[in-house]
């Protein structure tokens, strides 16, 4: 590539001043806006929100075009009347459905914006405009899912629709739902105009906090009064409580040995055969070693659905079918957890062996599975001990908590206790669990240290 | 060099490596290692061939009890997912906040000893607890709901997150640093210019990876009472009537985590590597979107 000759480079055309455009626009959003508490609420505001996106288009140097200007005040008042015809018009609380319905409205307008800005950006194709509406549009059903749950909208029960009592639509929700729409829609608008991905980024991440934060009820004052009865909290837990009776009029035993060895019982079942049954299936989820294409996917899917799962959801399924409280559950459950994670580690690595090998094996004749055998295996062997050790130990912790959905172990001890209210026992059980996570953890960087 | 004195068979013995034990020796530890453990937990575990020959028929039962899932009441459903969404996203937001400055003071390269070690030690004692033992004892404080839920997994993810982050930060190259801190650079610029320019895209890459990890904890969480989907599938399927909702509530589960996870994932690999990534979702993103040129290859001369 040359550099330009000097003479060819041209001084950019300078910009002109900021003000002369903006005021006028700032002037009609604010007119806009104080008629909209009064006018109808549809049009006015997407007029208002149409001048808005022109106002940081124009800021953005995207465009100063009036024709973009129309093209967003009519996308604007098509998409937001319809987004409160369907508001208005409900019979029933805000529930999903209905807010996605609603939200067309808003990925209508969001059409109109990414209209504009392929008119204004050459380089992207027509489908920007179907990917700005799909953006505008989620922004609004989060919102108006979130606005309902902040209690802008309250959701209403039975009895009240019965009675005919439809809420009437608030200013506050209009605005809730176009500054989280407009955060994640105009995000997606500038970072596609100016490619600036981090201001998309930003966005979300402010919008997704805010929402968060408020549905969740997240409060720091919370935190601080009970930082401050810190020592009330640690009467209740303090000091631990190791011995007590099995049930009632019976003397005071250890109850905590028994549940904490069937801990480890249910993760050594659960790590020997997930390991032995992830051995066939990482190598069929290869494309190294696996034998066709279909047995790739299919093996590759599988782990895929299985990895997703929680394992503490595997422990729930497993000990509704096999019996409540039954260890055996417990075991199905960490065979699944280290045949997923197993699988998934091995493949990787099988994917990174030497292909020589493997070539040598078959081009003297070998059979698909004594090449995955004299070929495939020996080069991952270690790599295949090293994580075992880790799969143990990812066990131990797993299974500690399996028990809490009836599924064995320490865990069914935990929740028992906990379901007492007997927290300086729940605290003796902690402290074991606590101590145990720490000494298998080191235990483990220990072996893998000596081994590899 | 010079060759150490050596009588002829000392000098044998050191040219001649040891002899391995024999493989057969090995391969006998390592499954008695392997089988006796194995052994003690199936007796302990009383699992008996009639077990296990029962357990294929138990499973199945529950799964033709699931599916075909019943979506009647998808709209609870949802708002429970988005709960759990909410409640790992508040609680690696905080991981992220929190860990941050956490993980220069238990690095080993930025941070004296005396600071470093007390650091690692205290993040490794947050690690030890599982969030769902967090999360019962913070009910104590804060009652249930999702606040309780985050709070516990962002706690967690500070243990996590700050290891990791420290672990990133030890492995950057030394050279800017030295540089900054020839040229006169205090510690807090040395930092700013020297480490996080290094070690940020693959901190901000765990940052996701936790989120990924939060999504699937968050959603157990309601089995403490502490918010999110997990209540839905555990309260279904104590009633044999409810399975077919349970069976909604898990595909529902299982579709957010597995689009979340191809989201998140490809966010990473575009983050490590600077470019789209090969995967099948970000060569759609790139067919819809259009843009496909790397910035970067234009300034090649």
């Amino acid at each position: 590539m040359t550099l330009l000759a000097p003479e060819t480079q041209t001084r950019p055309v300078e910009p002109p001043r900021a003000a002369t455009y903006l005021l006028p626009l700032f002037v009609g959003i604010a007119a806009t806006g104080l008629i909209g508490f009064s006018g109808p609420i549809g049009p006015i505001w997407g007029t208002l929100v149409g001048l808005v996106t022109f106002g940081v288009f124009a800021w953005a140097g995207v465009t100063r075009h009036w024709i973009d200007a129309i093209i967003l005040v009519v996308g604007g008042i098509l998409g937001l009347s319809f987004f409160n015809g369907v508001i208005a018009a409900r019979t029933g609380p805000i529930d999903f459905k209905l807010a996605l319905l609603a939200a067309v409205g808003w990925a209508v307008y969001g059409a109109a914006t990414g209209f504009v800005v392929y008119r204004h950006r050459l380089e992207y194709r027509p489908s920007i405009i179907g990917l700005q509406a799909l953006s505008w549009g989620g922004g609004a059903t989060i919102a108006l899912f979130t606005a309902t749950a902040m209690g802008v909208l309250a959701p209403l029960n039975a009895r009240q629709i019965s009675a005919g009592e439809i809420q009437e639509l608030t200013i506050g929700l209009f605005v809730v739902t176009s500054l989280a729409a407009a955060a994640i829609g105009l995000g997606a608008n500038l970072s596609f105009a100016t490619k600036l991905i981090s201001l998309f980024a930003g966005g979300v991440v402010l919008v997704l906090t805010v929402m968060a934060y408020n549905e969740i009820q997240f409060s720091t004052a919370a935190i601080a009064t009970q930082l401050g009865r810190i020592g009330e909290i640690a009467d209740d837990f303090w000091p631990p409580v190791w011995k007590w009776p099995k049930s009632l009029g019976q003397p005071d035993t250890f109850n905590i040995v028994r549940p904490f060895i069937e801990t480890f019982q249910i993760a050594i079942v659960g790590a020997t055969i997930g390991n032995i049954l992830a051995l066939p299936l990482a190598f069929y989820a290869s494309r190294m070693t696996a034998p066709s294409n279909v047995a790739y996917r299919i093996a590759k899917g599988i782990l895929n659905v299985v990895r997703t799962i929680p394992d503490l959801v595997w422990g729930i399924f497993f000990a509704t079918a096999v019996g409540f409280g039954n260890p055996f559950a417990g075991a199905l459950a960490m065979i699944m957890f280290s045949m997923s994670i197993m699988a998934k580690l091995l493949s990787e690595t099988v994917d990174a062996i030497d292909i020589g090998p493997l070539e040598a094996g078959r081009a003297s004749g070998a059979s698909h599975s004594e090449v995955i055998q004299y070929a495939a295996f020996p080069q991952v062997r270690p790599n295949y001990v090293a994580y075992a050790l880790y799969i143990f130990e990812l066990n131990i912790r797993a299974s500690v908590v399996i028990g809490f959905v009836g599924a064995g172990g320490i865990g069914r001890l935990l929740n028992e206790r906990r379901n007492f209210f007997q927290w300086d026992q729940v605290m003796a059980i902690v402290i074991v669990i606590f101590v145990s996570v720490l000494l298998i953890e080191w235990l483990s960087i220990w072996a893998r240290r000596k081994l590899v | 060099m010079t060759v150490p004195d050596l009588s002829p068979e000392e000098q044998m013995a050191q040219l001649r490596p040891k002899e391995p034990i024999g493989p057969r020796v090995t391969r006998w530890i390592v499954t008695i290692v392997v089988i006796v453990p194995f052994i003690w937990a199936v007796i302990g575990l009383e699992i008996s061939p009639e077990k296990l020959w029962r357990a294929p028929a138990e499973i199945w039962v529950l799964l033709t009890g699931m599916f075909p899932p019943d979506f009647e009441d998808s709209g609870r459903i949802m708002a429970k997912l988005l709960e759990s969404i909410y409640i790992a996203w508040i609680g690696t937001m905080m991981g992220a906040v929190f860990s941050f400055p956490l993980s220069f003071m238990a690095a080993t390269n930025v941070a004296p000893r005396w600071m470093a070690i007390p650091t690692r030690a205290a993040l490794s004692a947050i690690r030890a607890f599982p969030e769902l033992i967090l999360a019962i004892i913070l009910i104590v404080p804060f009652g249930l709901g999702p606040f309780t839920g985050a709070l516990a997994i962002g706690l967690h993810s500070i243990g996590t997150l700050g290891k990791l982050s420290s672990e990133v930060i030890e492995g950057v190259d030394e050279g800017p640093i030295e540089a900054i801190s020839s040229a006169g650079g205090t510690l807090m610029e040395q930092m700013r210019f020297g480490i996080v320019p290094q070690a940020m895209p693959t901190i901000v890459s765990y940052w996701l990876y936790r989120f990924e990890i939060n999504i699937r904890a968050s959603a157990v969480l309601g089995l403490v009472g502490a918010g999110g989907i997990g209540a839905e599938i555990v309260g279904r399927l104590s009633f044999r009537a409810d399975w077919p909702k349970a069976g909604a509530a898990l595909l529902a589960t299982i579709a957010v985590v597995l689009i979340v996870d191809a989201v998140s994932s490809s966010i990473r690999r575009r983050i490590i590597t600077g470019q789209p990534s090969t995967s099948m979702l970000s060569k759609g993103m790139i067919a819809i979107t259009g843009a496909s040129r790397p910035p970067s290859t234009e300034l090649e001369t």
